[in-house]
């Protein structure tokens, strides 16, 4: 579905990501591991457009779209969650949620639907509903980001970093939703440094090091591989 | 210093021998009145360069200034009888004085803001100027002197010019002696990161005050010379508008250069006469010109025909520059102070919280740090470390909570006092001051060492030059120990790696008690995390206590002497590298345990 | 006493000048992160608008209102095309923009100096009768006039803002303009809209003040920077504060001109501005933000 060919891309003279080719089916949870500054979100910020390819291409169900702007990459259902929230600092949760369907247009019968599908993911959110969302803990905040990535009607999801800065418990709910979302039929690329956590989700994973894939292979296959903490991590661990 | 500077000499010497080939009688006299009116406004323009070229701050006050050293000098010269040269001094510092002040008044400003306080002193100004007796009101003043010196009558429009024209060299000179200096370098740290500056030991305060100062003490150079060269002045001459001239000669000159801003106030002044044919339309014309050389000219007229002329002249004369020497091998720096780890505790930090609205970054952290060692403080991102560095590097205000460090307490200490204290630190995001070269970022961490004060470093101060020269000396030698040699190029082209240890570079050539360093090698290849831990290690040796974030847990085993856990804000984990990186709870808080368990 | 209410009802009627132009100072500055030092400009052109519409074609004056509002709003776009996009992404874009902004706001001046000559215009106001008489005390119609619509302007334009998608989009746009493209906001068509809506209220403020100032080709600037001051006092981010701040300036300026001094008009506004920024430069109602590093 979505395929990601040979891609190079440079943040002014700093080459970030080389050759990085990844594939993402129907269905699926991709995860994309790697450590800080490794070029995890790089990659996806040239998905969705934010950052132009030097190299290389990006095919969407058999569309080229790595030409295209953010919106109109957006509007292909294509829907990046950012790596810090980034809610709308100033607008109610509710607002931020309504910002998400900004790829399409939607009626008032169908807006409506679509909050309520979010609430039911999370429920959480309900007494909060009209509060600035600045004043959300971390944790309310990628919940409502993670909400509002849904309210655009994603074909696939790109969750970058969900887990950053979250306690350990709402950490866990947070994969809890992602298997959830997933199963209810929306294709996921998830990127984390939270290798264990991403693997018990995903079905396959690649491997990010300085902005170079080193490995793909299987989810189930990486989380039962002992050398795994080392090749992420370093010798260390 | 003076030898550069006669680069200069062609060009004056070309408007020093204009007078012999203008047209005799009344068109002659009429173009020499305008070149000594450009001449006023060039020495005004020069201090615009200062202020937005170097140090980067807008103002569109300048007409004001210039009108408050115009009115200084011929209240002093017409109404108090006082000498030539006695009135120029006064209309320079009180010039000066207003431009302290507004200086000191703008300090939390910044780019619109800051551009609207000038705007209403520019208005303010020209008010008082129209409406207060002592001034003239909108009539002005007449009968403006002008000077004789050593026998000389400067009565003669010819003298008058040659004497502009030795102010005009002295002001470029004031302001090429800024840009080279230490001291001057503090603006252009201004200019192109405020938070690196501060935390380079510079302080922002006293930068721009220093920067609107000059200015203003420039135009109120110039505006004396404008009321001694025209013999009358009146309000009108002192409007926003004169101020959005001065700002584009500026900009027509190029921000930065001299010889531009020079050409730029005297194009500006001529252009009304070229476009005479224009009638009606010169300020229209104007107005698109101004909006034209910005959208398509972002160097300024001069700038973009001296790199146009440069492209040429490269391409004609394709000379290679000679060869730069590749990196020699490293130096062993001689330990400037004892490498032994003490029990000596130098960093204190006590239940630290910091709180950005609803997200509480960090709450409840402990961290002591002893002398020589070098601490590592990992985490899983967005855990709170970096947040826990900014608070100690004086960025953000703790919420709550204590941190002591070498017996200060810091907590309430500004960014470049608690530098200046013995606390460098370099950043995630690489801050450099990327439009000056290698060698003159790494200078800039020597500034606090300075003891040269404004005057000294103007007046060519024995003391000034040489330590200047220290400076650059040291940092040569910081870089050739770290392992880089590209002293003079600018540091936005260099390559990621090479980056990092100029900024290294910066933050120990001040000699630091303590290193704060903010993930350096986050996207460094093996080869580089590996020079980089022999980076660190040098420095250690160098007897500078170390603490650092990292992510990459063979550097951290390697070069730690005892670690700190974050997760979520608090510590979790505590000790020495080989027992802590076995702790369950730091494996969960890295890798994450089993979902179902929650 | 009756000079005090006519005092204030002038003040009030020009500070809701001063707001309307201040507002679209802060819609631009919010969401495309411009300060636009040609705002005024827009004031004067509605009112040449206005000028053309009136006296040449002799359209009828709600006619010529509308038309002149809109042909205003074009302009603002128009501008936007030109001075704004091809410089945006410059790297410190605030210095380009602050002096494309003053070389264009000169640019038209002049050219509608060289069209219209420096003979100030004099356009009819709302209403054909100049003054009404309530409760003994004598008003200016213009000014009720002025008030009147621009309290339903404000009505209009926070309703627009809060409670439709479009609005919502704008201000996502201005919070976080990278987040917005992401959702799929259609950011350069929001940056269209909002220099179309700043340069409507602001030819609608020429054109109600037409009647008061006369037309000529300095009332721009002159209320662009009392309207800066208004935009600082109201803390340069929302609607509310733009409005209180506008009124704010437009009574301290009227009172101070009548009670303490008239030559120094100009300067109150600026004394209030200059006050604000250093003791409150987050203005009345904005919020003191840190910025992350």
């Amino acid at each position: 579905m979505l395929k990601v060919d040979n891609i190079s891309a440079s943040y002014g003279k700093v080459r970030a990501i080389t050759d990085v080719s990844l594939e993402v089916r129907e269905g699926e949870v991709v995860a994309l591991l790697g450590v800080n500054g490794a070029g995890k979100s790089t990659t996806l910020k040239t998905i969705s457009g934010l950052l132009r390819t030097q190299d290389g291409s990006i095919h969407f169900q058999d569309e080229r779209i790595d030409r295209l702007s953010p919106e109109k990459i957006a509007r292909r259902r294509i829907v990046h969650v950012p790596e810090g929230r980034r809610l709308f600092p100033g607008l109610t949760v509710r607002e931020n949620l309504i910002m998400g369907t900004s790829n399409h247009k939607v009626s008032k019968v169908d807006l409506n639907h679509r909050l309520d599908y979010v609430l039911e993911i999370f429920p959480d959110l309900k007494p909060l509903y009209s509060q600035l969302s600045w004043s959300l803990s971390g944790g309310q905040q990628q919940m409502v980001a993670i909400g509002r990535g849904l309210m655009a009607d994603p074909v696939i999801l790109m969750l970058d970093e969900p887990s950053l800065g979250l306690a350990p418990v709402i950490v866990k709910q947070v994969f809890k939703t992602i298997r959830d979302i997933n199963a209810r039929g929306v294709t996921v690329l998830l990127v984390e440094q939270n290798a264990h956590l991403s693997l018990q989700v995903a079905h396959r994973a690649y491997l990010i090091e300085t902005g170079r894939i080193v490995r793909e292979d299987d989810a189930d296959t990486l989380l039962h591989d002992e050398n795994l903490q080392k090749e992420m991590l370093g010798a260390g661990f | 210093m003076i030898k550069q500077f006669l680069k200069f000499s062609p060009l004056m010497l070309f408007f020093a021998v204009v007078p012999f080939f203008l047209p005799e009688g009344r068109a002659g006299s009429y173009y020499l009145t305008l070149m000594i009116l450009s001449g006023a406004y060039a020495i005004a323009a020069l201090g615009m360069t200062v202020l937005l070229g170097y140090a980067g701050q807008v103002s569109l006050a300048q007409a004001a200034f210039f009108g408050i050293g115009s009115y200084a000098f011929s209240i002093l010269a017409v109404k108090y009888g006082q000498d030539f040269w006695l009135s120029l001094f006064g209309a320079v510092v009180i010039a000066l004085i207003f431009g302290a002040l507004i200086g000191l008044l703008v300090l939390r400003l910044r780019t619109h803001y800051l551009a609207l306080v000038t705007i209403g002193f520019q208005i303010i100004t020209n008010l008082v100027l129209n409406n207060w007796d002592f001034t003239g009101g909108s009539d002005g003043i007449s009968g403006i002197p002008r000077p004789s010196l050593f026998g000389i009558d400067f009565m003669s429009d010819q003298n008058f010019y040659w004497l502009t024209l030795v102010f005009i060299t002295l002001a470029a000179f004031v302001v090429y002696r800024l840009r080279y200096s230490l001291l001057g370098s503090t603006l252009l740290a201004l200019r192109e990161d405020e938070i690196a500056a501060s935390t380079s030991g510079i302080s922002v305060v006293a930068a721009k005050i220093l920067a609107f100062s000059v200015c203003a003490g420039l135009a109120g150079l110039g505006g004396a010379f404008y009321a001694s060269g025209s013999m009358y002045i009146s309000p009108n001459v002192y409007t926003f508008s004169q101020s959005v001239t001065i700002f584009a000669m500026v900009l027509i000159g190029g921000q930065e250069s001299i010889v531009g801003t020079i050409l730029g106030a005297a194009l500006l002044i001529f252009l009304p006469e070229m476009l005479r044919f224009l009638h009606d339309y010169y300020i229209a014309v104007y107005g698109l010109a101004v909006v034209v050389i910005i959208l398509f000219m972002p160097k300024g007229v001069y700038g973009s025909l001296a790199s146009g002329a440069e492209w040429g002249w490269q391409k004609l004369f394709a000379q290679r520059q000679t060869e730069i020497p590749t990196a020699s091998t490293v130096q062993q720096a001689p330990p400037e102070k004892a490498a032994v780890r003490s029990d000596e505790v130098i960093l204190k930090i006590s239940d630290l919280h910091k709180y950005f609205g609803g997200v509480k970054a960090v709450q409840g952290v402990d961290i002591t740090i002893r002398r020589g060692d070098v601490v590592v403080l990992i985490g899983p991102n967005g855990s709170g470390k970096t947040t826990v560095l900014n608070t100690m590097s004086g960025i953000y205000k703790a919420t709550r909570g204590e941190i002591s460090f070498c017996g200060h307490d810091i907590v309430n200490k500004s960014a470049h006092q608690i530098s200046r204290l013995g606390m460098s630190r370099t950043f995630q995001n690489i801050r450099l001051f990327a439009e000056l070269s290698v060698i003159e970022n790494v200078a800039i961490g020597f500034y606090p060492k300075a003891t040269v004060g404004v005057v000294g470093t103007l007046l060519l101060r024995p003391k000034g030059l040489r330590e200047d020269r220290q400076a650059e000396e040291k940092a040569k030698q910081t870089l050739l120990l770290l392992g880089l040699d590209r002293f003079h190029e600018k540091a936005k082209n260099l390559s990621y790696g090479e980056q990092r240890i100029v900024e290294i570079a910066r933050a120990i050539i001040s000699d630091p008690e303590i290193l704060l360093l903010d993930e350096p090698v986050a996207g460094m290849n093996r080869e580089e995390k590996i020079r980089l831990s022999g980076i660190l290690r040098t420095i250690s040796g160098m007897g500078i206590t170390i603490l650092l974030i990292e992510h990459d847990m063979s550097f951290v085993s390697e070069v730690s002497t005892y670690l700190y856990v974050m997760d979520y804000g608090r510590l979790i984990s505590e000790g020495v590298a080989r027992e802590v990186l076995k702790d369950p709870a730091v494996i969960q808080a890295y890798l994450g345990g089993e979902i179902e368990d929650a | 006493m009756q000079e005090f209410i006519q005092l204030t009802v002038a003040g009030l009627a020009i500070g809701s000048i001063y707001a309307l132009v201040a507002l679209g100072f802060v819609l631009i500055y919010t969401t495309v992160d411009v300060v636009n030092f040609a705002q005024g400009d827009f004031a004067m052109i509605g009112a040449y608008f206005m000028v053309t519409c009136v006296l040449s074609w002799g359209l009828p004056w709600w006619l010529a209102f509308v038309i002149s509002v809109v042909l205003a709003a074009i302009a603002g776009v128009v501008f936007q095309l030109l001075i704004y996009q091809p410089v945006k992404n410059r790297p410190r874009s605030f210095v380009p923009i602050l002096i494309a902004t003053v070389g264009a706001s000169i640019f038209i001046e002049q050219a509608y100096l060289i069209m219209y000559g420096a003979v100030p215009y004099q356009v009819p106001g709302m209403f054909s009768v100049q003054t009404v008489s309530l409760g003994g005390i004598t008003l200016y119609s213009q000014y009720l006039a002025i008030i009147v619509i621009t309290a339903a302007l404000v009505v209009l334009l926070s309703w627009f803002l809060e409670k439709t998608k479009t609005g919502l989009q704008m201000q996502a746009t201005a919070q976080d303009p990278d987040t917005a493209k992401l959702m799929g906001i259609h950011t350069a068509w929001i940056a269209a809209l909002v220099f179309a809506i700043s340069a409507g209220t602001g030819g609608l403020a020429g054109i109600l003040v037409a009647p008061v100032f006369n037309v000529s080709i300095s009332m721009g600037s002159s209320i662009a920077l009392k309207a800066f001051a208004a935009a600082v006092v109201g803390g340069f981010s929302s609607v509310r504060g733009s409005i209180i701040g506008g009124l704010i300036i437009g009574l301290v300026e009227t009172y101070g001109a009548t009670y303490i001094s008239g030559s120094y008009r100009d300067a109150f506004a600026f004394i209030v501005l200059i006050v604000f920024l250093v003791f409150r430069p987050y203005g009345l109602f904005g919020e003191k933000t840190s910025d992350k590093v």
